[in-house]
């Protein structure tokens, strides 16, 4: 069931996203390709049409993880969950603005990727 | 010119004399303006005084009439000597004016212009007539309009330094109400005398009781001035006090007018001084009047103030105080005025230097919780390749421990207290994700955290939460094998007002067996727990009764005070 879904990793740190594309597939799930940037991610989003994106808010560029997040959920139903739980006042209510599944803290352990990955996909199924 | 001898001729010429050198001493030995003043004074009472020995030693009318005319130019100038001299010594030397004294001059002058043309209108005296007094004659006057005019005048301007000086002795402190009692009495002796005199009430014999009255008048002069040293040292020592503040000092009276300021004072509002005393507050600080007047009560405030100057804006620190005499009425108000421009910059500068230094500290935490999030990770990617599982198992744990420091910089980074974390919400945070990673092996185990608020600075908080870490996964892991049901608790608590900290872990699993010493173990939790313990100057208590539970006693400089959680 886990193998059918497809995780993009949004990090900008190399060996964070590494570790959580690691954690993924070990989990179960397709995790294809992992990206630096907003942009990257939003050309990986289009390309393969992921379940679920696990989006850092700082990232490389110009364009941050919220940002990213709004031109891809707008013509997506794609699940997001940022990948930072404490950010200042004014970044999280932008980030709340597109209704994320979740916000993990890093760092993270499996178990708390997997009730992100369960919370998002309940949400999905429910919309 | 024919004279006579009566019994006052000497005594009243001895008395002139004495007036006179008392004059000469006051000039000579102290030269402030209120001694100038006061010899001036008494200069003009000893020609009075000379004129009226005179005018009673003539023996005839012409000699009398001349020597009478002559005590003019000394009596005239008296009361208007009188009230400036009051004036300088109650201190409204701002006051006297060379335009006002000319003002109050006219009369004088005009009186006295009218005793040496009476022969030819008769307005100062209708008839003179010699009476014997026993072996001498005394001159008699029948007084005409100009003499009732300046009697009048001259009785109002004494009234109204007796006035002034007898408010002064009912409100002034010891010093001033002694000084001032002595020109009261210098004041109001001749003022009475001179008025019991013109009511001819015969006062020593119906001779002259002004000039008279005259000698306590002098007396009381010379011993306000010489006793309270009233002319050199105290207004002196007030000036210089006044003007070397470095803080504005403006006295209004009760009617809110300026009477007396000082040098920084008109620095700091950019005003004249000469030509604002006597005026409204309104009119002397506009800017500010309107709040002052909502502000002046009956007790010591403060008002911060911004107010254009010369085009820069400076900040005015305004205190204002009442003036409040024995009888509790509020009869002035002293405000201080400091400018605080200078003092406002720099704490403005410190503050922002403060808030960038706090952003860069949070940077800091942001950037250690990263790179603890990146060894986290390696650890992790490494374990990928692990098969054992008690190496997994270490690897595991070793994650733990980043993830317990990760998130002390995690909630300094985001807490406006760069300095120290709330623990106990901490402890929930730290336990609770705990639970989360070991809920493979534990199902049914109940996690419960009692904690208060409790403030701990970051070398307290990291060692603290590294033993929940290692005691809470040690829980987790041996205490409820084979899907044991239990509770685990996590509890801090501060001692109230005092800096003593105790920190207990417990469960009611299994418990440890009775054959292992703590603080002597392979298990390298164990070993971190009596390390970090010791770290923070704690002690280690453990309890084996009905599960396990460690208690860390330990003792921290008073933090802030605590209150129970919600």
């Amino acid at each position: 069931m886990t193998d059918t879904i497809t995780i993009l990793v949004v990090e900008d740190e190399a060996i964070v996203a590494l570790d959580l594309q690691s954690r993924l597939r070990r989990l179960g799930y397709l995790v294809p390709e992992t990206a630096a940037s907003g942009t990257e991610a939003i050309q990986l989003a289009e390309q393969l049409q992921p379940d679920l994106i696990f989006m850092d808010i700082g990232l490389q560029g110009t364009m941050d993880g919220i940002e990213a997040a709004e031109q891809i959920c707008a013509c997506s139903t794609v699940q997001v969950v940022f990948l930072t739980a404490y950010a200042d006042a004014n970044t999280r209510q932008r980030a709340e603005f597109i209704a994320p599944a979740s916000f993990l803290s890093k760092p993270f352990a499996d178990e708390e990727v997997l009730t992100a990955i369960k919370t998002a996909l309940s949400k999905r199924n429910e919309s | 010119m024919t004279w006579q001898y009566t019994p006052l001729t000497v005594p009243l010429l001895m008395v002139a004399v004495i007036v006179i050198f008392l004059a000469i001493y006051l000039r000579v030995l102290q030269g402030t303006p209120i001694v100038r003043h006061a010899a001036l004074l008494l200069l003009a009472d000893a020609l009075w005084l000379i004129a009226v020995t005179l005018e009673l030693a003539g023996g005839d009318l012409s000699t009398k009439i001349f020597w009478n005319k002559v005590q003019y130019f000394g009596s005239v100038f008296v009361p208007l000597g009188w009230l400036l001299l009051t004036l300088r010594v109650l201190g409204y030397s701002e006051w006297i004016k060379p335009m006002r004294i000319m003002g109050l001059s006219f009369i004088p002058v005009l009186t006295l212009i009218a005793v040496w043309t009476n022969e030819r209108h008769g307005l100062v005296w209708t008839s003179h007539e010699l009476r014997q007094l026993g072996s001498f004659s005394v001159l008699i006057n029948e007084r005409g309009i100009i003499f009732w005019v300046y009697f009048v005048y001259a009785s109002i301007l004494v009234a109204c330094a007796v006035i002034m000086l007898f408010r002064t002795v009912t409100r002034e402190r010891e010093l001033y109400k002694g000084q001032a009692s002595a020109f009261l009495v210098g004041g109001l002796v001749p003022l009475a005398v001179g008025i019991l005199d013109v009511a001819r009430q015969d006062l020593v014999g119906g001779l002259y009781a002004v000039p008279l009255a005259m000698i306590v008048s002098v007396v009381a002069i010379v011993w306000g001035i010489v006793h309270f040293r009233s002319g050199d040292i105290v207004p002196i020592a007030r000036k210089l006090v006044m003007e070397s503040l470095s803080d504005g000092v403006l006295v209004f009276d009760q009617g809110l007018r300026l009477v007396d300021m000082n040098t920084a004072a008109k620095n700091s509002l950019q005003i004249g001084q000469q030509g604002h005393i006597g005026k409204l507050i309104t009119e002397v600080w506009p800017e500010v009047a309107e709040h002052l007047a909502h502000e002046l009560h009956f007790s010591d405030h403060f008002i911060n103030f911004v107010m254009q100057s010369s085009g820069v804006e400076r900040t005015l620190d305004v205190r204002c105080s009442p003036l409040v005499d024995w009888r509790h009425t509020v009869i002035g108000w002293v405000i201080v005025v400091r400018d605080i421009t200078e003092q406002t910059s720099s704490t403005n500068r410190l503050q922002a230097s403060l808030r960038e230094k706090e952003v860069l500290l949070k940077e800091i935490h942001h950037r250690v919780k990263n790179n603890l999030q990146i060894i986290a990770s390696l650890l992790n990617l490494q374990s990928s390749s692990i098969d054992d599982p008690l190496t997994l198992a270490q690897f595991q744990d070793s994650q733990n421990r980043v993830r317990s420091m990760a998130l002390i910089h995690e909630r300094l980074y985001r807490s406006d207290d760069l300095a120290q974390i709330d623990f106990g919400s901490y402890v929930r945070d730290l336990a609770g994700s705990l639970v989360q990673t070991y809920r493979g092996q534990v199902q049914n185990v109940m996690l419960k955290v009692e904690a208060d608020v409790t403030l701990l600075d970051i070398d307290t908080a990291i060692p603290c939460g590294l033993i929940v870490n290692e005691l809470v996964s040690n829980a987790l892991k041996h205490a409820f094998p084979n899907g044991l049901t239990g509770q685990i608790c996590v509890e801090i608590r501060q001692k109230q007002g005092e800096g003593e900290y105790r920190l207990v872990v417990r469960d009611n699993g299994v418990g440890m067996g009775d054959d292992v010493d703590y603080r002597n173990t392979p298990s390298l939790g164990l070993q971190l727990v009596n390390s970090l313990a010791k770290q923070i100057g704690g002690s280690v208590d453990l309890c084996r009764d009905g599960g396990t539970q460690f208690a860390i006693h330990f003792t921290r400089p008073r933090m802030n005070e605590v209150e129970p959680s919600k």
